[in-house]
């Protein structure tokens, strides 16, 4: 059994217990009390209820309820749906693109931007598949953390978007443009002033 | 009591467990080599096996809970219910504390989450013992002299069981097994239990008379 660490939590302490100690003596308490005195009041009921279960008597022909067995197994049946179905949440999330996301959380570019004190058009950009990776940290972790996403999922949407550019807005000294730049590029033409380019670049 | 020691499939042989399920040798394996199946097919894998794996030990952390807490306790079915669903959400997470845990002492986990739950529930409820504990404390039943010493043993253990505080209780079975309540050199019930010497002979001698008046009257 792995050794104990002086700052191990109260779970561990507690099993670890009932591990060494099946049938606790006065010992075994005035041992664990001193190397544990955080959980002295936990460690000496436990080995109160542990010597209790140590007195019964099993009894192996002993019938167990019916109905206990069935609601076990029925709950075997529902950890297993809620499982699957969690695992399943997991999957859709991976795959969903960043205006999925968006229409999860009920926002949109121009509330989104507002929120994180960006501009639009670095979202825009971005979410139209027209940044190349690696999207700036600073960035990838606001959105993480506005959509409640792992990294892979974030790298995922990019790719997706990356994958399926739209066309940006045409201006009117240009056509409509698909050609993907940079984050910095992006950044540094977005019209932000230097203070907030160099805080979304991480050069603050 | 496990004695299973049947050699189990690789985690990962759907053939093999099936094969195990379909010639009803399930019950004769080791709890966590089922549990290390589970999760190494996982949830999404082989519906089939996996359900029928983790009904197999929904039943065999029923008969722990079954056989650990006490049928006179007025939310037992209550404590039974959440114990049974938290482990079982458990064994599917092969990361959380109790699915590695359920993994390595299967047996030892449940007990542990069974005493755990009971202990956190008397907290709760130290100021208010249950109907059950002011019953047995007022009627204890005289011992018969024609009883055997294993029926001796369960009268002696069903009066220290009637005792509402659990350190009193442990405090006696200290001094059954010959630690003495007191002592300057070596370890002693008041130390284990960090109470006064004072305490700890009150309540030796509390229970001792509780014995008297049942034991004695009998006898």
């Amino acid at each position: 059994m792995k050794e104990l660490r002086k700052d191990a939590d109260r779970d561990d302490v507690l099993f670890s217990f009932h591990r060494t100690c099946e049938r606790p003596t006065a010992h075994d308490v005035i041992v664990w009390t001193e190397r544990f005195p955080a959980f002295t009041d936990d460690i000496i009921a436990h080995a109160a209820l542990m010597r209790q279960m140590s007195a019964q008597v099993e009894q192996p022909s002993e019938d167990i309820d019916h109905v206990l067995l069935a609601r076990g197994r029925s709950h075997a049946l529902n950890a297993l749906h809620l499982a699957r179905a969690e695992n399943s949440v997991v999957e859709t999330k991976s795959e969903q693109s960043f205006e999925a996301m968006m229409n999860a959380a009920g926002t949109d570019i121009p509330r989104l931007a507002s929120s994180l004190k960006i501009k639009r058009t670095v979202l825009a950009q971005m979410i139209g598949g027209r940044m190349l990776p690696p999207v700036g940290e600073r960035l990838a972790g606001a959105l993480t953390e506005s959509f409640k996403m792992t990294r892979e999922q974030f790298d995922s949407a990019l790719a997706r978007a990356l994958g399926a550019p739209k066309l940006g807005m045409a201006k009117a000294d240009a056509g409509a443009s698909i050609t993907p730049r940079s984050y910095e590029n992006i950044i540094r033409s977005s019209g932000m002033s230097n203070e907030e380019c160099a805080y979304w670049l991480g050069e603050d | 009591m496990e004695t299973e020691d049947e050699q189990s499939p690789d985690p990962a042989d759907c053939a093999g467990w099936r094969r195990i399920i379909s010639q009803n040798r399930l019950p004769s394996l080791r709890a966590e080599a089922i549990v290390a199946a589970i999760q190494t097919i996982g949830p999404d894998g082989d519906q089939h096996i996996v359900g029928l794996l983790l009904q197999h030990v929904a039943d065999r952390i029923t008969r722990i809970l079954h056989f650990r807490v006490d049928r006179q306790r007025a939310n037992r079915d209550e404590i039974i219910d959440r114990i049974q669903f938290t482990l079982l959400q458990a064994v599917l997470q092969p990361q959380s504390a109790d699915g590695k845990n359920l993994r390595v002492a299967f047996r030892i986990r449940v007990e542990f989450r069974a005493l755990d739950a009971i202990r956190k529930e008397d907290k709760y409820r130290k100021k208010e013992p249950s109907y059950h504990e002011h019953e047995a404390l007022s009627e204890p039943i005289p011992i018969s002299p024609h009883w055997t010493h294993e029926e001796q043993s369960a009268h002696v253990e069903s009066i220290l069981r009637s005792i509402p505080d659990p350190r009193k209780q442990l405090a006696f079975r200290f001094f059954m097994d010959g630690m003495p309540m007191k002592s300057k050199k070596g370890h002693s019930i008041s130390q284990a239990l960090k109470i006064s010497d004072k305490t700890a002979e009150k309540w030796i001698a509390e229970v001792q008379a509780m014995l008297k008046l049942t034991i004695g009257e009998g006898s």
